[in-house]
């Protein structure tokens, strides 16, 4: 059941977004003053677009809530559907495990990153070679490299070739202070 | 004329040919490489030429456009995924024939095919574009705002997704150029406080959060997809003259619907190939062969979306309206460079401009050799582990966007809006339609306000002057279109269904 509305549960919580966003917008929009210079002043568009994205975000909630009451309503063949859907993706590509663990880890590891060279704490090559080390690392664990020595001397050599390779171009060559 | 004769030459000097070749391998190489795309490539590539001189900085982007539309292909080919979008079409017969024993015979196909459809849309640019120019000069606020307007619509019905998300990516992409000091009276709105934002969003971490961020997290939540391989082999890579032949009206037709197909505003390669196969197989004495590893397949396919390249280089230069996401880019790039994309670019800087159209060109002559010279190279660079292409890239996307302004602020943006972009796309939100959004915003508010300026508040204009009558129209004729196609047509279809089950 849960597979089967997904998509549109995944509808419903996007345009329930897009609706406080666009209020969010359309509110701090009547905040801007308008200075007389033209006919629709500053505050013209981002409401006029808080405005289409609301509308079109309720449009959206409303198919969606919809879609998913009549899918409760009709019985369809629900398993032999998803058999042949299943038939079908094995034919456009071989079946594999999504990681969104790692791209979570990554999406922390890159945080922390930014966070570090915006501290200053560290050079930034130091801070770039730890961040290609790390990130990597944790990726080749599921990546199942034949020879696990070989996949880390690899990591490490090109975290310090980039990580002090670019540094030395981005100071010396384009003369840009790095963090 | 002479001034396009004398950019012709300055082609060939050393560093014209160096930034164009290192443009197009490296264009090649990510084309190729399923997961990394060309609008990445350009977007990450954009803050390195802020370095350089700006006609070599827009050789090497243009290049880089070109040998990343044309290495999908590699992958399409040997792997069956498409490297680029613009390459789904080409996986139909590029990786039956490959695998039933023939990979250099179905990359050397392609590879001939994307060098000819690239020559012919070539002679369409320099002839249409100066032409195309002349006449925009004579457009008013009123044009411009109609076809900001046309282009947007077009991108949204005809790009991928639903309309409704294609529409809502638009207008959250008009939205986020919106922050920042008013273009008409200079008042500062939607800065939330942050002093940052007073110059507005930068184009830089826009577009490199939206295509660098948000597809590495996408590719390393797929980590361990495996796809299936035939090893590439020279045997059959370089075609005879008469085999050449036998493929000739089908180069000639599908390059012609390729470069139609670029010119319109906001459409890329992806919609070039399809009705260019369409057309090839309608016209083919072996239709059954379609689907199969018909070489008539990958010439239609490959030989259109090259086309698209310089097709879309034509509003792009004259109009100021990009005709793909990556001429998108490249107006971002032209901008940053200084220049104003539009019909005064061909007075104010035609070095610029015919350094563009002249790349286009030798590129593409590029293109076919490193294609077919450096092939096996590039397909061997497919095997590259994900982890150190992802943490490369990483740190690329962080750098390049630091070094422009020396902000970590516009480090965290390009980061935050690298998982919104990663959100929108599980959501099935397209993100085609948010960068071209993004970059014409401030084309379409100015061009409205000051038009209503100059009409006393009426918009009666936009109905009154024929062209942008035409462009009002049919932006209206395709959002009926797509409204018919989004609401009307599944309904029928339900209702149809139903009748059927009650009977």
């Amino acid at each position: 059941m849960e597979r089967r509305y997904s998509k549109e549960l995944r509808d419903i919580i996007l345009s329930l977004i897009l609706i406080a966003i666009s209020t969010a917008v359309f509110l701090t929009a009547t905040t801007i003053p308008h200075r007389g210079y033209d006919l629709l002043g500053a505050a013209f568009l981002p409401k006029a677009l808080a405005i289409g994205i609301g509308v079109l975000s309720a449009g959206l909630l409303l198919k969606s809530v919809l879609l998913m009451l009549q899918a409760r309503r009709t019985v369809r063949p629900v398993e032999q559907e998803e058999t042949k859907t299943e038939a079908k993706q094995e034919y456009a590509e071989p079946p594999y495990r999504r990681r969104p663990g790692v791209g979570f880890g990554l999406i922390i590891i890159t945080a922390a990153y930014i966070a570090l060279l915006g501290s200053r704490l560290v050079s930034y090559a130091i801070a770039t070679a730890a961040f290609i080390i790390v990130s990597a690392s944790m990726m080749s664990i599921f990546e199942k490299p034949r020879n696990r020595l070989v996949r880390m001397l690899a990591v490490v050599g090109t975290a310090l070739v980039l990580a002090y390779g670019l540094q030395y171009i981005f100071t010396q060559v384009f003369i840009t202070d790095l963090p | 004329m002479a001034t396009f004769l004398a950019e012709l030459t300055n082609v060939f000097t050393v560093w014209s040919l160096f930034f164009m070749f290192i443009g197009v391998f490296l264009g090649c190489t990510v084309g190729a490489i399923p997961g990394l795309s060309g609008s990445m490539l350009i977007a990450l590539s954009v803050p390195l030429t802020y370095y350089m001189d700006s006609v070599h900085a827009m050789r090497m982007l243009v290049s880089m456009y070109v040998g990343a539309i044309s290495g999908g292909l590699i992958s399409a080919t040997l792997l069956r995924v498409p490297g680029t979008p613009s390459a789904v079409v080409t996986t139909f017969d590029g990786f039956p024939l490959a695998r039933s024993g023939d990979p250099g015979r179905a990359i050397g196909v392609g590879v001939y095919a994307s060098f000819f459809g690239g020559l012919i849309s070539w002679l369409f640019l320099v002839l249409l574009a100066p032409l195309l120019a002349r006449v925009a000069l004579r457009f008013s606020s009123w044009e411009f705002f109609a076809l900001v307007l046309m282009a947007l619509v077009l991108i949204a019905a005809l790009g991928s997704g639903t309309f409704v998300k294609a529409i809502i990516s638009g207008f959250l992409g008009l939205l986020l150029a919106t922050p920042g000091l008013d273009p008409i009276d200079s008042t500062k709105r939607l800065t939330f406080g942050f002093s940052q934002v007073t110059g507005g969003l930068g184009l830089l971490p826009v577009l490199i959060g939206m295509f660098g961020i948000s597809q590495m997290i996408t590719d390393t939540v797929e980590l361990e997809k495996r796809v299936e391989r035939v090893p590439l082999k020279f045997k059959g890579m370089f075609l005879t003259l008469k085999q050449l032949k036998s493929h000739s009206i089908n180069l000639i037709r599908s390059s012609v619907i390729g470069t139609w197909i670029g010119i319109l505003p906001g459409i890329g390669g992806v919609l070039g190939s399809i009705p260019a196969y369409g057309a090839a197989r309608n016209a083919s004495k072996e239709p059954e062969k379609f689907g199969h590893g018909s070489e008539e397949g990958i010439v239609a396919s490959e030989a259109a979306n090259n086309a698209t390249i310089n097709g879309a280089l034509i509003p792009m230069i004259t109009l100021g309206i990009p005709g793909s996401v990556i001429t998108a880019i490249l107006m971002g790039a032209l901008i940053l460079h200084g220049y104003t994309p539009g019909p005064m670019l061909f007075g104010k800087s035609p070095d610029i401009v015919f350094s563009i159209i002249s790349t286009a060109l030798v590129a593409n002559v590029f293109m076919f050799v490193v294609m077919l010279g450096f092939g096996m190279v590039i397909a061997r660079l497919t095997d590259l582990p994900k982890s150190f292409l992802v943490t490369a890239i990483l740190v690329f996307c962080v750098i390049g966007t630091f070094g422009l302004n020396n902000r970590i602020f516009d480090v965290w943006l390009m980061f935050i809006l690298g998982l919104i972009g990663f959100g929108l796309e599980k959501a099935e939100v397209p993100l085609g339609p948010f960068i071209i959004g993004f970059v014409l915003s401030p084309i379409a508010e100015s061009k409205l306000r000051s038009a209503l300026m100059s009409s006393k508040g009426s918009f009666l204009p936009l109905v009154t002057r024929p062209i942008s009558l035409v462009f009002t129209l049919v932006a209206l004729a395709t959002l009926a279109y797509a409204l018919y196609q989004e609401v009307v047509v599944p309904a029928r279809a339900q209702f149809k269904r139903r009748r059927g089950d009650t009977s």
